[in-house]
């Protein structure tokens, strides 16, 4: 006696698993460049548009950072040694030695404004895999 | 908010070191204050989202930030450790003492570390380290 097994749709849908495995992250990575790149220049505007800080508006930048499961953007004024526009942005937003705040908008402000439209792409994106 | 940086913040921090509250005044040898210090400030008064849906309670929900001031950056990122140390230790929310209010704060998270290029400390003819932290303040009446 012999007992046969049509595992075909199995097959078929770890083929259907796979794909997606392999495309979810590069459809996410663009959509996370795409937000990184629109805070990028959310934050250099409310920097131009300030007068004393508007030479910090060339040091807001960001870093792409993705791995096969995992897609991240590091998003601001780059700074440190050399890189004085980034420390001027800083203190743009943070204020300097003497305290008391900064007077350019707070960058959360601008991420905060881009979430919704961030997660309305990503949920385009799982619902084209799908 | 002023009053609860003042009685409630501040306190705890002069601990550690000097403690302004909303600006750093030098003095008539120098525009720049003594490092190490630290500056308190509130940027915000509370997010829209997290507003009461119906009355006007009394409590009171709002980040600050400290600013730590010292020799160099390095210096800075120190005090603000020290400072998240007594704080809000392992980033919990961390009870202060405060007249007639149940007061808590705690770290939300650090905004940078870098050099104050417009000051220069006298003494050592260096920018000043400067770093910046940002809490979230609860108050409500006992």
């Amino acid at each position: 006696m012999s007992i046969e097994i049509n595992d075909s749709d199995a097959r078929s849908l770890v083929r259907e698993l796979d794909a997606v495995v392999r495309n979810m992250p590069r459809e996410v990575a663009k959509v996370v460049a795409k937000a990184a790149v629109n805070v990028k220049g959310s934050m250099q505007e409310d920097l131009r548009d300030s007068r004393h800080f508007k030479g910090g508006a060339p040091a807001v930048s960001y870093d792409l950072i993705t791995t096969p499961s995992y897609a991240e953007a590091q998003i601001g004024p780059v700074s440190g040694p050399g890189r004085k526009r980034g420390d001027i942005a800083s203190i743009a937003y943070f204020g300097g030695a003497h305290g008391g705040g900064g007077t350019v908008r707070d960058p959360q402000r601008a991420a905060d404004e881009e979430a919704p439209a961030f997660t309305r792409a990503l949920d385009d994106v799982l619902r084209g895999l799908g | 908010m002023i009053a609860h940086l003042r009685d409630g913040v501040k306190p705890v921090l002069e601990t550690l070191h000097t403690t302004y509250l909303g600006f750093a005044y030098g003095d008539s040898t120098s525009t720049t204050p003594k490092v190490p210090y630290y500056v308190l400030a509130g940027p915000s008064w509370g997010s829209s989202d997290e507003a009461p849906v119906c009355g006007v309670d009394e409590a009171l929900d709002a980040e600050f930030r400290l600013t730590a001031v010292a020799g160099s950056p390095e210096g800075a990122a120190i005090l603000l450790g020290n400072a998240r140390a007594i704080l809000s230790p392992a980033a919990a929310w961390t009870p202060l003492a405060y007249v007639g209010r149940s007061v808590s704060v705690r770290f939300v998270r650090s905004e940078f570390v870098g050099i104050d290029p417009d000051l220069t400390i006298p003494a050592t003819n260096r920018h000043p380290g400067v770093g910046v932290d940002t809490y979230r303040l609860v108050s409500e009446p006992h």
